[in-house]
């Protein structure tokens, strides 16, 4: 018996050790990628955060130098302002523009409900170059559409892409606008997912559509929201070629959020060692920013 | 039993060489060896006749000027058997990034590299240029015009050799400018702060425009302001920023009252204005301050107004002045860690000809800091947008010109904004000039 036994073991270990090992060869193609191109990268990140380096300079280790000269930056701070009202404001009038959008298409004809679909989402497979540079078209002082209907309506113009407050204004517009479509397409998958039954039991009970939307759908839809709320804050705090390609950040650093200011330090100043450290914060942000965000709508779902 | 480690140990391998072979395939393309760079200079190249030896020599140039170094690489190859030279030609746009990125990284590096003076400064800084010690002993520096040599110069090293020298003139409307000053009566045009003034005031009480248009940044307060006016960036003794003292504040003072109290001037913002062409083409425009460059642009997007324009030294600052503005210009310098110092050296020397600064005269544009090429008679030749031997002239008056320090980019942006608040009214010169020093980064 214990003959068998050993003569079925060593003759099953080698198979047993070919199908271990195939599977993971054939998925560390990724993990090489991986490691090579994002793990050591972000270690070296993390070193550098406590070093000074311009580039051309010996590196040169600085302990948390950079991070104190950081947390004392008006600058960052500045940038910080303009990261967090942009990832407010566009999550939250976002969200509800999506969902306000997602609920009205699954209420219209289909017709009209895939044609409707179809334009929100096409900003979501345009380049964001192409809609920065038409978005600036529209802002234009002397030949924009919009200062021809203010004019048109009896009011002046407005210098849409330099007024410090004007600017921020653009901006929250047009990354609310192009963000619509993939977040109504993402909702209205929620909203496909809600049993129709729910809502028959609820006409027994005598909703109205009002109630039916806050005591079904919203709840329902919350892990839905969760998703599309963590993924666009994401989004937002690393928000880079947006403003770059529509302001520039401004004049006076009106619309330079946390990603341009790091651009600049890194790669316009030659302070890689300080933007590194930037960059560190950034992600520690965002990653707070991610988990209050799924604890906070979460701790809702239960209902 | 040992067909299956085989087979095992056989898939192991060429799962590891396929590895090997994406990844090979997804690396750079394989540059020129780096090595410990020596001092330029340090060893001769071949001379003519010489037995050859293969060396490649790669030279980097943004537009116009990757032009003219395409003209040199013939007689450069001719008198250095086995030596081929490679100029890559670049957009302006990302060229700078192209620059940084590839100093920074060590790969890919060219031996000779054109810079741009807008963000040498840090460059230099960086240590990623090699100091041309050769430079005072086989140049006759006495050649170059000093306000272009002496620009890339950094505590006491020669970094770059000038190209081109590029300061800020007038460019105005005769017809719109005589005018106004037959009406008061001068018979030149001014050369002074106040003079200017009164004129400007006549051009924008006779046409209802704006006799100026000056751009909000730090190059054109610098340059054009600022350094006239007697003022300057950094200490000589390139310790200590001095552009929050009594002159700087004063020329900001100006600047912004060009605008704003003696409503003569339009602070352009390209974001808003547009191109100042379409401005000039439809006769909105009275003056503009530019380099000399900019001729081609005008007489291209306003071919109408030719005969209708002129040139002048700026006006701003008081009479005796030693200059009247401070001159940038492209040059040619040498990565610390260029895979051919010595030769790059020699490539150098040989751009740095009469004939070969000729050549830079014809193709780019921009009159050369080599004096001894200013003989040729392509610098009388009259322009015919202007009326006037523009080469000459601006040849003429670059005597009358600083050498611009090169500040680091972060200077220039913080200098920027300076400007931006005082314009808009957000702060006096005072106040934004202290913050700017107060935010800019130590010199060491």
């Amino acid at each position: 018996m214990a003959d068998t036994a050993r003569t079925l073991t060593s003759s099953i270990q080698p198979n047993r050790k070919r199908t271990n090992l195939a599977p993971y060869l054939f998925i560390s193609p990724f993990y090489v990628g991986f490691i090579i191109f994002q793990l050591l990268p972000i270690a070296f990140s993390i070193y550098l955060s406590l070093a000074t380096w311009n580039g051309g300079s010996t590196m040169a280790f600085a302990g948390l130098d950079n991070f104190r000269t950081l947390f004392a930056d008006p600058k960052f701070w500045d940038a910080f302002r303009v990261s967090l009202i942009i990832t407010i404001v566009c999550t939250i009038l976002g969200t509800i523009g999506a969902l306000a959008l997602a609920v009205f298409l699954e209420r219209v004809v289909d017709w009209l409900s895939s044609l409707l679909r179809v334009i929100f989402f096409l900003p979501s497979v345009t380049s964001v170059v192409v809609i920065a540079y038409v978005w600036r078209q529209l802002y234009s002082t002397d030949y924009g559409y919009f200062n021809t209907l203010l004019e048109q309506l009896g009011l002046a113009r407005q210098n849409w892409l330099t007024d410090p407050t004007l600017q921020m204004v653009a901006l929250l517009v047009m990354l609310i606008w192009a963000g619509l479509g993939w977040d109504a397409l993402i909702i209205t998958s929620g909203l496909r997912s809600i049993p129709t039954e729910l809502y028959d039991a609820g006409k027994v009970d005598g909703t109205n559509g009002w109630t039916e939307f806050w005591n079904i759908t919203l709840p329902l839809l919350r892990p839905t929201l969760t998703f599309v709320m963590v993924t666009g804050v994401i989004f937002l705090w690393g928000i880079f070629a947006q403003p770059q390609l529509l302001t520039g950040g401004g004049q006076l650093r009106e619309t330079q959020t946390i990603a341009l200011y790091l651009y600049d330090v890194g790669f316009r100043y030659h302070k890689f060692g300080y933007a590194s450290a930037m960059a560190i914060v950034l992600s520690i942000i965002m990653f707070l920013s991610s988990y209050l965000n799924f604890r906070f709508v979460k701790a809702e779902i239960e209902y | 039993m040992k067909n299956l480690y085989k087979s095992k140990w056989l898939q192991i391998a060429v799962g590891l060489t396929l590895i090997m072979a994406m990844l090979a395939a997804c690396a750079p393309a394989p540059s020129a060896p780096v090595e410990a760079p020596p001092a330029a200079g340090a060893t001769e190249a071949p001379a003519a006749g010489a037995p050859a030896e293969a060396k490649k020599l790669v030279v980097w140039g943004f537009i116009w000027t990757a032009d003219w170094l395409d003209t040199l690489v013939e007689g450069f190859q001719a008198a250095h058997p086995g030596v081929t030279v490679e100029v890559n030609r670049f957009e302006y746009d990302p060229y700078q990034d192209m620059v940084v990125t590839t100093l920074a990284s060590g790969e890919g590096i060219p031996d000779v590299v054109t810079l741009d003076p807008m963000w040498t400064g840090d460059i230099i800084r960086s240590g990623s240029l090699l100091p041309l010690d050769k430079a005072s002993a086989e140049l006759n520096v006495a050649d170059f015009v000093p306000g272009g040599y002496n620009m890339y110069a950094w505590q006491g090293k020669q970094y770059g050799v000038p190209l081109d020298l590029d300061f800020k003139i007038m460019f105005y409307r005769k017809d719109v400018y005589d005018a106004a000053m037959a009406t008061l009566g001068m018979t030149e045009f001014p050369s002074t702060t106040d003079d200017f003034l009164k004129l400007a005031q006549e051009v924008t009480k006779e046409t209802g425009k704006p006799a100026l248009l000056i751009e909000n940044d730090y190059y054109t307060w610098y340059t054009g302001f600022l350094a006239p006016m007697g003022g300057n960036l950094i200490d000589d003794a390139g310790t200590q920023y001095i552009f929050n003292n009594d002159v700087a504040v004063q020329s900001l003072q100006l600047y912004s009252d060009l605008a704003t109290k003696y409503k003569i001037a339009k602070v352009w913002n390209y974001d808003t204005d547009g191109d100042p062409i379409l401005a000039a083409s439809s006769g909105d425009l009275g003056a503009i301050m530019n380099g000399s460059w900019f001729i081609s642009d005008l007489s291209s997007g306003a071919p109408d107004m030719a005969g209708k324009w002129a040139i002048a030294p700026l006006p701003w600052g008081s009479a005796g002045r030693k200059y009247d503005a401070a001159t940038g210009g492209a040059c040619l310098s040498i990565p610390t860690k260029a895979a051919e110092p010595d030769l790059a050296w020699e490539f150098m020397k040989y751009a740095m000809t009469p004939e070969a600064q000729v050549n830079y005269y014809k193709i780019v544009g921009g009159v050369p800091s080599l004096k001894t090429s200013w003989t040729d008679a392509a610098f009388d030749e009259v322009n015919p947008f202007l009326n006037v031997p523009l080469g000459r002239k601006v040849a003429d008056w670059s005597l009358r010109a600083m050498p611009m320090q090169l500040p680091s980019v972060e200077v220039a942006d913080l200098i920027t904004e300076a400007i931006a608040k005082v314009t808009s009214g957000q702060a006096t010169p005072k106040e934004a000039l202290d913050e700017a020093v107060q935010l800019a980064p130590a010199l060491k």
